[in-house]
C-alpha cells in the first residue's frame, strides 16, 4: 500500500478515537470551549487528509462533520445529544470506509448513497439557511439523484450550466482560474440596504449565472413577498481579489469555491486530483500544466506582496512582515538576472522600515512588475513552444523535463524520488516511542523461539561429545558456552517480551462509548469507572480479551444493573456504578468487573440448570453458592428473564470461559444477591513460553503444561485400591481418583514401576479438580514454544500444541482438560 | 540545500508536503504545531515555511505573528488551509504571509510557488 495511504488511515484511527473521547467529554460539560474547539480541529484534519485522496464518500461525510462542527464553535449551535449521536454515527461510518480501503484500496459504489444519507442527517442539524450554502456536492436536489453518487472529484453543479456553454467557457479559461459563486442573501436582505440582483449582475468576470429557491417556498398564506428565499450561483472569471472587494459588505452570504477549468467538461468528475495516484504523465501536459501553474504562481505571488504591503495597519510584526516580502521581491529580481533593481530595492527596503510605511516599496514593485513579468512570459513562450509542436516531445521535452515530472508521479513510487517512508523526526512530534508493524515483532518472537531450541541442543552435543567421543575437554567447554549463550537468549526472550507488552487502556478506551450507548438503549443510569488502564500484558492476551469483556459488560448492564425506579426503590443511587479494574498480581493480569446490580440468586441459577439437566438432583443438594453462581459459564444456561437484544440468548458467558481458558486464563464470579456482582479474570501475563513438565509413557516423551501440575509423588502399587471400576489412592487423607495416561491415549502397554513397585503419579488439576495421573516416569521442567496443531491434526484435541525440542525431536503437549 | 518547514497537525498532511518538496531537491523538516515550529526555527532560520492554519497550542497566524517579529525571521512563508472562505486569505497576509494555497495542494503549483519565492528557475 501507498505509504501515504498508510499513513492517512493511521491518522485517521487516531482522529476518531479522538472524536469520540471529546465527545465523551462534552457529555459532561457541554460548553467546554476548549473540548469544542479541539473536536472541530480532530474533524477538520480528517477531512484535509481525506482530500489529498479519491473518497468521495468519505470527503462528503467529513465535510458535513466539519460545518455542524464549525457552527457548534461559533456558537450558532448548541451541543446536544443528538449531536453527539449522529457525529458517532458519522465516525463509525467512516472508520468502516477506512477498514475497506485498507482491504481493497478503494470504496464501494454502493456506499455512495449511504455517505450522502449520513452526510445529510448531519446536515439536518444545521439551521436551514446553511444546509445547501455550504456544499455543492450536498444538494438536497441532487443528492439522491444518480449524478451526485458519482459527484465524486468533479463539481456536479456545473452541469447545470448547458455543454455548449461549458465547453465555449472552457476554449476560452482552460487555464485560469474560475470560482464557482454562491451567493444567499439573508431574508432580510431587502430591508438592509442590499440589491442582490444587482450585486449579481455587476460581479466581475461573470461567466454565467442562475438563480434558485434557497429553501422550499412555505405556503402561499404564510409567504412574505418582502423576505428573500433565492440562492445565486454564479460562474466568474475575476481573480479572487476582485470578488472578495466586490462581496465585501456581505462575506457571510457567500461562499466561493475554487474551480479546476477541467470539471468544465467532466463536472462529474474525471480529473483525479493529484495524490490519487494517476497523474498524468505524458510530457506535454506536464510541460504545460508546469509552466501555467508556475505563471500562475507568478501573478499570484506578486499580487500578494502588493496586497501585503497596502495593508494599513502596523502590528508590532509590521517590520518582519515587509522584510518578508522584500526577501521575496528579491529573488525574484534575482530569478529575472535584474542587478539593477535589486539595488534599488535594498534602498527602498530601508527606506520603508525607517518610515514604518510600505510605500517605497510598492512604487518599487509598480516600477518593475513589468521587467518581473518576463519570466511569466518566457514561460509561456515555453508552454506555446510545446503545444505547437508535439511532434518533438518524444524526445525533446520529455528528455528535459524528467526530475520536475516525476515529482508529481504518486502512483508509482517505486522509480521515482518521492519518499513517504517515516523518518526518526517524525517520532519527535509525539511520544518518545516507535509505531513498529506487528508482523516484524512476530518475526522477532519467532526467531527467538528458534534460537532457543537450537540452543537446547548444545547440552545434547556436551553429551555426546563424551560419551561417543570421549573429550571431556570439549564437552566441558561446551557446556560453559551454552551456559553464556542460555543466559543472552533469556535477557533477549524478556526483552522482546516486553516489546510486545502493550497496556489495557488498548481495550479499555472502548468502554465509555459502549456503555453509554448500551445503557441509553437499556433506560439504564451507569457510572463508568475504570481503574488500572495502565496495567501491562502480551499483545495476544489483551487481544483475547477484548470480546469476552464486552460480553461481560454487557451481560452486567443488561442483566446486573437495575433500571433507576427499581434502584430508588430499594434505596440505592440511581446511576448504577460499573467498575472496569485491571491489575498486575505476580506473573498474572487480573481484570475484575464489578456492578453494584441486584447480584447473581445462586438459588435461581441452581434450579435453571438442573431443569436443563446441566446438573442432578445429587449435585443440586450438594452444591454451594459460591459453585452455583459459577454454573453461569455452564453452556446453555441463561437466567435473563426477559430476551433482549443485546445480551442474546444465554450463549455468552460460555463463551467468555472458553475464549478466556484458550489463553490459559481462568474466570470466576462472586455476587451477594442486591448488592452486586464481580467477576475476576486472570491471565498469564504473557504466553509465549509454556512451562511444560516432561513426562514419560511406554518410551515416548510428553508435555503437561505447569499451570496443571500440582504435585509428583511416587505410590506403591499396593497403596491403590479399585473402587467400581476406577482406581483410586489416599494421599494425605484425601482420596484422589488415578487414571493411567497409556490407557486415556489408547496405549496398550501397562505402566511401569520402579524397582520398588512404586508407579508415578502426577497429580494434575484441572476444570475445578484435581486427579492423579499414572506415568511411567517424571523429567525435567522446561520452557517451550508451543505451535499450535494446525490442519488435519487441529482436530487432535487431546493435544494442545506441539514443540520443538533442542534435540529436534517433536513434542507434543498434551490438553489437560480435553484428556480428563 | 534549501531548508523548508512544514507546519501542520495532520500528519498525513506532512508526510504529503514532505514528498512533494523532497523530490524536488529540498531539505524538509517537520513541526506538528506552532510552538514547536517556533522552536525549530528559532535553532536555524528555514529558507521557507509551509504553515497550516488550524493547528493546536499556536496556530498558524499566531506562529507566522511571533516568526515575524524575530529578527533573524524574516524568511518566505506560504500558508496552506483548506477553509476556503473570504477573508482567511487577508488575515494570512496580515498576519505575515507571502503567499496563501488551499488544501489539497496540487504538487506542481506548491512546487511553482515554492520555486518562485526561493529565487529559482524552472529545472
Amino acid at each position: 500500500m501507498n505509504p501515504l495511504l498508510e499513513q492517512f488511515l493511521s491518522e485517521s484511527r487516531e482522529c476518531t478515537q479522538g472524536i469520540s473521547e471529546k465527545l465523551m467529554q462534552l457529555e459532561k460539560a457541554p460548553n467546554d470551549q476548549d473540548v469544542i474547539k479541539e473536536l472541530f480541529r480532530l474533524v477538520h484534519t480528517l477531512k484535509g487528509n481525506s482530500g489529498l485522496f479519491t473518497y468521495p464518500e468519505m470527503t462528503r461525510v467529513l465535510h458535513a462533520g466539519e460545518d455542524l462542527l464549525g457552527m457548534v464553535r461559533n456558537g450558532g449551535l448548541a451541543y446536544s445529544q443528538q449531536l453527539a449521536d449522529r457525529l458517532l454515527d458519522a465516525m463509525d461510518f467512516f472508520i468502516v470506509l477506512c477498514n475497506e480501503v485498507e482491504k481493497t484500496e478503494k470504496i464501494d459504489a454502493s456506499r455512495s448513497q449511504e455517505s450522502a444519507q449520513v452526510a445529510e442527517a448531519l446536515r439536518a442539524l444545521m439551521p436551514v439557511a446553511h444546509q445547501e450554502t455550504a456544499d455543492s456536492s450536498s444538494h438536497q436536489s441532487s443528492a439522491s439523484s444518480s449524478a451526485a453518487q458519482k459527484a465524486s472529484q468533479g463539481f456536479p453543479a456545473l452541469a447545470r450550466i448547458a455543454e455548449a456553454t461549458r465547453l465555449e467557457i472552457f476554449g476560452r479559461y482552460a487555464n485560469d482560474c474560475l470560482h464557482w459563486i454562491a451567493y444567499t442573501p439573508t431574508r432580510e436582505c431587502f430591508f438592509q440596504g442590499d440589491d442582490p440582483l444587482y450585486s449579481v449582475r455587476q460581479t466581475p468576470g461573470l461567466l454565467w449565472g442562475s438563480v434558485k429557491l434557497a429553501q422550499p417556498l412555505p405556503p402561499i398564506a404564510e409567504l412574505d413577498t418582502y423576505s428573500c428565499l433565492l440562492q445565486f450561483q454564479l460562474l466568474s472569471s475575476a481573480p479572487r481579489e476582485e470578488l472578495y472587494e466586490h462581496f465585501r459588505y456581505i462575506p457571510d452570504q457567500v461562499v466561493l469555491s475554487l474551480l479546476n477549468p477541467q470539471w468544465l467538461v467532466h463536472p462529474e468528475g474525471g480529473l483525479l486530483p493529484p495524490a490519487a495516484g494517476e497523474a498524468k504523465d505524458e510530457s506535454v501536459e506536464t510541460i504545460s500544466g508546469d509552466a501555467a501553474e508556475e505563471a500562475a504562481a507568478f501573478s499570484a505571488i506578486l499580487t500578494a506582496q502588493q496586497q501585503i504591503l497596502q495593508l494599513d495597519d502596523h502590528p508590532a510584526w509590521q517590520a518582519g512582515r515587509i522584510k518578508a516580502v522584500a526577501a521575496v521581491l528579491a529573488n525574484f529580481a534575482r530569478l529575472v538576472g535584474d542587478t539593477v533593481a535589486a539595488s534599488k530595492l535594498e534602498a527602498a527596503l530601508s527606506e520603508s522600515l525607517a518610515s514604518r510605511e510600505s510605500w517605497s516599496l510598492l512604487t518599487w514593485l509598480q516600477e518593475h512588475q513589468q521587467a518581473l513579468m518576463a519570466v511569466h512570459a518566457s514561460s509561456e513562450t515555453a508552454l506555446q513552444r510545446s503545444v505547437q509542436s508535439p511532434s518533438n516531445t518524444d524526445h525533446g521535452a520529455t528528455a528535459r523535463i524528467p526530475d520536475s515530472s516525476s515529482g508529481v508521479n504518486y502512483g508509482r513510487r517505486a522509480d521515482d524520488g518521492i519518499k513517504f517512508g517515516r523518518r526518526a523526526e517524525d517520532n519527535l512530534t509525539g511520544p518518545r516511542s516507535l509505531k513498529v508493524d506487528q508482523g516484524k515483532v512476530d518475526r522477532l518472537m519467532n526467531l527467538i523461539g528458534e534460537l532457543v531450541v537450537s540452543k537446547n541442543a548444545l547440552p545434547y552435543l556436551a553429551q555426546r561429545a563424551e560419551a561417543q567421543y570421549g573429550v571431556r575437554e570439549l564437552s566441558r567447554e561446551i557446556k560453559g558456552q551454552y551456559s553464556i549463550i542460555n543466559r543472552i537468549a533469556d535477557e533477549m526472550q524478556d526483552a522482546i517480551m516486553q516489546v510486545r507488552m502493550m497496556t489495557v487502556s488498548f481495550i479499555f478506551q472502548r468502554f465509555p462509548r459502549l456503555v453509554r450507548d448500551i445503557s441509553r438503549k437499556l433506560g439504564k443510569e451507569v457510572q463508568l469507572v475504570l481503574e488500572g488502564e495502565q496495567t501491562e500484558a502480551d499483545k495476544n492476551i489483551i487481544e483475547s480479551l477484548a470480546d469476552p469483556l464486552i460480553h461481560i459488560v454487557r451481560n452486567s448492564l443488561d442483566h446486573g444493573l437495575e433500571t433507576p425506579d427499581i434502584r430508588r426503590a430499594q434505596g440505592k443511587p440511581e446511576a448504577g456504578t460499573l467498575t472496569i479494574r485491571a491489575a498486575q498480581e505476580a506473573d498474572r493480569v487480573v481484570i475484575s468487573i464489578l456492578d453494584d446490580g441486584k447480584g447473581i440468586d445462586p438459588e435461581v441459577i441452581k434450579r435453571k440448570a438442573y431443569e436443563k439437566g446441566l446438573i442432578d438432583e445429587a449435585a443440586l443438594e450438594r452444591m454451594d453458592d459460591r459453585e452455583a453462581v459459577n454454573l453461569i459459564f455452564a453452556a446453555g444456561l441463561s437466567t435473563a428473564e426477559v430476551v433482549s437484544d443485546l445480551s442474546g440468548r444465554g450463549v455468552g458467558m460460555d463463551v467468555v470461559r472458553s475464549a478466556v481458558e484458550k489463553v490459559n486464563g481462568t474466570v470466576l464470579v462472586t455476587s451477594e444477591v442486591g448488592k452486586g456482582t464481580e467477576i475476576r479474570i486472570s491471565l498469564p501475563l504473557s504466553m509465549a513460553v509454556t512451562q511444560v513438565m516432561l513426562i514419560e509413557s511406554d518410551h515416548q516423551q510428553f508435555g503437561v503444561p505447569m499451570d496443571h501440575v500440582v504435585e509428583t509423588v511416587r505410590v506403591p502399587r499396593s497403596a491403590t485400591r479399585a473402587i467400581k471400576q476406577s482406581l483410586t489412592t489416599v494421599l494425605r487423607g484425601r482420596v484422589v481418583a488415578l487414571k493411567t495416561l497409556n490407557h486415556l491415549l489408547g496405549i496398550t502397554a501397562q505402566p511401569r514401576a520402579n524397582a520398588d513397585d512404586e508407579l508415578a503419579v502426577l497429580l494434575v488439576q484441572a476444570g475445578g479438580g484435581e486427579l492423579g495421573l499414572i506415568v511411567d516416569g517424571f523429567r525435567e521442567t522446561i520452557g517451550v514454544i508451543q505451535k499450535p496443531l494446525e490442519g488435519f491434526l487441529s482436530s487432535l484435541t487431546v493435544y494442545s500444541g506441539s514443540a520443538l525440542m533442542g534435540d529436534g525431536s517433536v513434542l507434543m503437549i498434551l490438553n489437560m482438560r480435553e484428556i480428563l | 540545500m534549501k531548508r523548508i518547514l512544514v507546519i501542520d497537525d495532520a500528519a498525513t498532511v506532512r508526510m504529503y508536503h514532505r514528498g512533494i518538496l523532497e523530490s524536488a531537491g529540498y531539505s524538509v523538516e517537520e513541526a506538528w504545531n506552532g510552538i514547536e515550529a517556533l522552536e525549530k526555527a528559532l535553532q536555524a532560520p528555514f529558507d521557507l515555511y509551509v504553515v497550516d492554519i488550524n493547528m493546536p497550542k499556536l496556530d498558524g497566524y499566531g506562529f507566522l505573528r511571533e516568526l515575524r517579529q524575530q529578527e533573524t525571521q524574516q524568511l518566505p512563508a506560504i500558508m496552506v488551509s483548506t477553509e476556503a472562505a473570504l477573508g482567511d486569505e487577508q488575515a494570512a497576509y496580515r498576519a505575515g504571509a507571502n503567499g496563501y494555497l488551499i488544501k489539497p495542494v496540487k504538487p506542481l503549483r506548491l512546487l511553482a510557488f515554492v520555486r518562485l519565492m526561493l529565487g529559482e528557475a524552472r529545472p
